[in-house]
């Protein structure tokens, strides 16, 4: 018994270093990459509220910071605003002009209320620091009725883009795995020539995405800058969401399909609001 | 300061820095990325706190990282864990002195970073591997090597550090 205890008081060092390794890939096996395991779950439900008031904590400091300056602002366009108000007076009426114009471009455009499912609002709160994965913590969780699985769209250029879908809720925050990355997998089709195939992430060392498996009888019906949209077909992404653009075309001899690049039509480094929908049709 | 203080104040601080690393410090992209601060830390504080307690620092960190981002759990613990106790055997070996030694603990972290990441991947997910080798962790080595004269001179000032317990070979 002493000579067990000796044992481990001598080797304890190496004995708690093969522990953890141990305990590490034991979680990583258990879960095979899958970003939902329970014990991660919990873990994420308890450090985001954190993770959250940080980035609030940030907003907080940042207005204060612009509040400064714009009290500085405010105090010289004061003085110039005594000398402007005659002017503006005239502009209040093309203002009222203006507003109306306003409200019905925005009942022709109102991009969220053109879509067929209901959608939550949504402030990207953190993002992933390493270049390894890609992920975005947003602002929503199921307190707000977001679920796992939900598709997560945005708009850009006129488009309605699809951005990635929920994977990990907690109660105030939740995770978006973006199509860019690696474990990522949308069934797509092109919007004019409608030839099917598979879009997967490049992680973060491309800015485009893979579309795989097209039928090579499509190469001479697509062409750069061709549209990419979501096909719908057996996947939780609804129909007819954008994904990007034909960048490069590659149809090598010994494939039997056709391998395009595609850049997504959203920028994902300036991403900062995003639309989750919810499921089913409204 | 108590050792047992001194590692609380090391456990706050780099659980500080593991949660405003994926929000507050993104915006301070260095040539368009971003240093792996928490990798910097763990390097720091394993040579100060030696081997046994800087794989638990690691494992704790990591294990942050892992709940905090999209990593599968056990990925980032697993990394760390070999950085804490690798870096912990420097303990009143090497002296960190103000530049030289920063590079090259910052060099030699961010290549076990990049050979540990390489094997979790062709091990667990091989679609991954291409990642390890990008520009941008590239990039992230250069800007931890740049970092680490800065960061670890910071930590020094907060004067955690009991300078007569390290000493040059």
């Amino acid at each position: 018994m002493d000579g067990l205890k000796g044992f481990i008081s001598r080797k304890r060092d190496i004995i708690a270093f093969i522990m953890l390794l141990l305990i590490s890939l034991i979680a990583l096996a258990a879960q095979s990459w899958s970003v939902d395991g329970i014990s991660k779950k919990y873990g994420y439900m308890m450090i985001s509220s954190i993770q959250k008031g940080f980035s609030q904590a940030g907003l907080g400091f940042r207005d204060a910071f612009h509040s400064i300056g714009e009290l500085r602002e405010i105090r010289r366009e004061y003085e110039q605003l005594q000398d402007q108000l005659a002017e503006y007076r005239s502009l209040e009426r093309k203002l009222v002009d203006l507003r109306n114009e306003n409200a019905q471009l925005k009942s022709l455009l109102s991009f969220s209320g053109e879509l067929d499912h209901e959608s939550i609002p949504a402030r990207i709160i953190a993002k992933e620091p390493g270049s390894l994965f890609t992920g975005f913590t947003i602002d929503k969780g199921s307190a707000d009725g977001i679920e796992m699985n939900s598709a997560v769209i945005s708009f850009s250029e006129g488009f309605t883009c699809l951005v990635g879908k929920i994977v990990a809720v907690s109660r105030r925050t939740s995770k978006i795995l973006p199509l860019t990355d690696h474990s990522c997998y949308v069934a797509a089709r092109m919007q004019e020539s409608r030839y099917e195939g598979l879009i997967n992430g490049n992680g973060n060392i491309s800015d485009t995405v893979i579309m795989e498996y097209v039928k090579k009888q499509a190469k001479t019906e697509i062409d750069f800058a061709d549209l990419v949209i979501t096909s719908g077909l057996r996947s939780i992404y609804p129909p007819d969401l954008y994904i990007g653009r034909v960048a490069e075309i590659k149809a090598p001899e010994w494939e039997t399909s056709l391998t395009l690049e595609v850049t997504p039509l959203i920028d994902f480094s300036r991403l900062e609001y995003v639309f989750i929908l919810e499921k089913g049709e409204k | 300061m108590t050792p047992k203080k001194t590692l609380l104040i090391y456990i706050f601080l780099i659980t500080l820095v593991a949660v405003i690393q994926t929000n507050l410090l993104l915006p301070l992209k260095i040539l368009g990325g971003r240093p792996d601060y928490t990798l910097l830390l763990i390097v720091f504080f394993s040579h100060q706190l030696g081997s046994f307690k800087g794989k638990f620092i690691g494992f704790y960190s990591g294990l942050l990282m892992d709940v905090l981002g999209l990593a599968p759990l056990g990925f980032h613990s697993f990394l760390y864990t070999v950085v804490g106790h690798f870096f912990g055997k420097t303990k009143g070996k090497v002296y960190i002195d103000i530049l030289t030694l920063p590079l090259l603990l910052a060099l030699l972290a961010s290549v076990m970073k990049i050979i540990v990441s390489f094997v979790l991947t062709v091990i667990f997910d091989q679609s991954r591997w291409t990642a390890v080798f990008s520009v941008s962790t590239l990039l992230e080595v250069g800007l931890n090597i740049l970092m680490s004269p800065v960061l670890f001179a910071v930590l020094k000032l907060f004067r955690l550090v009991n300078e007569h317990e390290t000493h040059m070979v």
